[in-house]
């Protein structure tokens, strides 16, 4: 589905990633963990072409390394960025819709956004509000369903339990889940809180100072006493 | 004081606030998207006059050469985005303001070239002369500047508010990177900003050499720098407060050089306006604080 072949990334002379090499596959859900500064979210914008990098990132049988970010969103490519960065201007209802901004099947992104809401009911009783009104929590639900609206192939994640509540945390980690799985969807997620990533994920990787430290399943990655420790603090 | 006087003066002040609507609105999209203060835009507004009165010459149409020289200046403004801006964005936004600086000059010199340095005449007479009725006595293209400026606002309200191109330049606005991953192709977006300022900067341009019966070199750098401090007054990047900021000069100015024995040119006027409104309200009118 996508394939990172030796892809090194820089912010000016800073190295952040170091021949990371990854192979995703199709309907999996596959998380990324690793400490701050270890180059997850580097991860991220390099397969969203927002970061300086050499190397080859293959998506569904095509080399996007060299195409534009919103070709590779167009291609089927979705983020929930770090801090949700929603729209603080714009409603709820645009917020869903700017996700859907490329999509010219307007009756069948009326009925996601319909889907959305029912996911997330919050969203309808707040569809005309300014976003910036929304909680923590909330926020992550629009910026989850935004990222969904474009109807991805492939869902990137970055960090989506910081700054929530634990209780919202386990709700958006389920939603996640649920999903992802009834959609299809792949879904690459970089993530601290390795327990809740692991609980929903099929397949890991460790990042450490930008490089793979471990790339595998969860049940292995549970098992190996080093990451344990690391990792999952028991 | 007579109500046609009064009325006279609400209509001048009107097409003067609309003239410097269409600036100050076009400097707050640009302003809104890149961060920038295109100084230059003084110049691209002098170049829309210039192009517009070379069409009329040609064509002996005054409508075909409006429509020609916005679409020819709102390419030019999107040529500088391309070629000027883009390449310095990484940079510190001073170094795109320094360029603009520099373009202002050299479009300024470069039509002293071509033209030559004196002023020359645009005499459109469908358009010039004064309309007298119930004796208010008012310029005829007053009329054409106010209906004008109403038609090209109500078009770019549509376009903002009700296109995709309109929806992904407001979400540019907002935050360039976020907009990036959501698929929207943020360099059209820009050029599609500078293309419509600058078309919309070059119909106030033609207007405004009818009105005055004159296209110069500088015709741009007093309404320049007036845009520049009115997107300050309406708030940074805000549409409608530019907007706002724009018709109250309009009609400050044309209250106090009508009733007022300040010796204070029109601009002193204005440039102290903005250091006031900036002492009591840092964000303007419509700003966020």
């Amino acid at each position: 589905m996508i394939q990172l072949h030796n892809v090194n990334a820089y912010y000016g002379r800073v190295q952040a990633l170091r021949s990371v090499s990854m192979n995703l596959t199709a309907g999996k859900i596959f998380s990324v963990l690793g400490a701050n500064g270890a180059g997850k979210t580097t991860l991220l914008r390099s397969i969203l072409g927002l970061a300086q990098t050499t190397g080859s990132i293959h998506f569904e049988g095509e080399d996007i390394s060299a195409l534009p970010t919103y070709e590779r969103v167009r291609r089927g490519i979705a983020v929930v960025p770090e801090g949700r960065r929603l729209f603080s201007e714009f409603t709820v209802g645009e917020n869903l819709r700017i996700g859907a901004i490329n999509r010219t099947d307007r009756a069948e992104v009326d009925a996601d956004i319909d889907e959305m809401c029912t996911f997330f009911p919050i969203l309808r009783k707040r569809f005309e509000q300014p976003s910036g009104t929304l909680s923590g929590g909330e926020g992550q639900m629009l910026a989850l369903s935004r990222a969904l609206l474009s109807r991805p192939k492939l869902l990137l994640l970055d960090e989506p339990s910081v700054g929530l509540m634990p209780i919202a945390v386990s709700d958006i980690f389920n939603m996640v889940g649920k999903i992802c799985r009834d959609k299809g969807l792949t879904v690459l997620l970089v993530e601290q809180n390795a327990k809740k990533a692991l609980q929903i994920a099929d397949n890991a990787a460790v990042l450490e100072l930008g490089a793979v430290a471990f790339e595998g399943d969860v049940e292995t990655l549970k098992a190996d006493g080093r990451l344990k420790e690391a990792y999952l603090g028991h | 004081m007579s109500g046609a006087v009064i009325s006279q003066q609400i209509v001048n002040a009107l097409a003067l606030g609309s003239v410097y609507a269409m600036i100050a609105v076009g400097l707050a999209m640009i302003y809104g998207v890149l961060r920038i203060l295109h100084i230059a835009h003084a110049g691209v507004y002098a170049a829309g006059a210039y192009l517009g009165l070379y069409f009329f010459k040609v064509t002996d149409n005054f409508f075909i050469a409006l429509v020609l020289s916005m679409l020819i200046t709102g390419v030019l403004g999107a040529l500088i985005e391309r070629f000027i801006y883009r390449p310095m964005l990484p940079k510190p936004r001073i170094v795109a303001l320094i360029a603009s600086i520099g373009l202002f000059i050299c479009l300024s010199d470069l039509f002293r070239i071509i033209a030559g340095p004196y002023q020359m005449a645009f005499d459109y007479p469908a358009l010039s002369g004064q309309v007298t009725m119930s004796g208010l006595s008012v310029p005829r293209v007053d009329f054409a500047i106010i209906g004008g400026t109403a038609a090209i606002f109500g078009l770019l309200w549509f376009i903002m508010q009700k296109t995709n191109i309109g929806f992904g330049i407001r979400a540019v606005a907002q935050d360039i990177e976020t907009a990036k991953v959501m698929g929207i192709n943020v360099d059209r977006s820009i050029q599609a900003v500078f293309f419509l300022s600058s078309a919309i900067a070059a119909f106030g341009a033609i207007m405004v050499s009818v009105l005055y019966n004159a296209v110069y070199t500088n015709m741009g750098d007093m309404i320049g720098y007036k845009g520049l401090a009115l997107i300050v007054i309406g708030g940074f990047g805000s549409l409608p407060g530019a907007a706002l900021a724009a018709f109250l000069l309009g009609f400050a100015e044309t209250i106090f050089t009508t009733y007022s024995d300040v010796p204070l040119s029109r601009e002193g006027i204005a440039m102290f306006m903005l250091v006031l409104l900036i002492l009591f309200r840092p964000q303007g009118l419509l700003g966020k604080a």
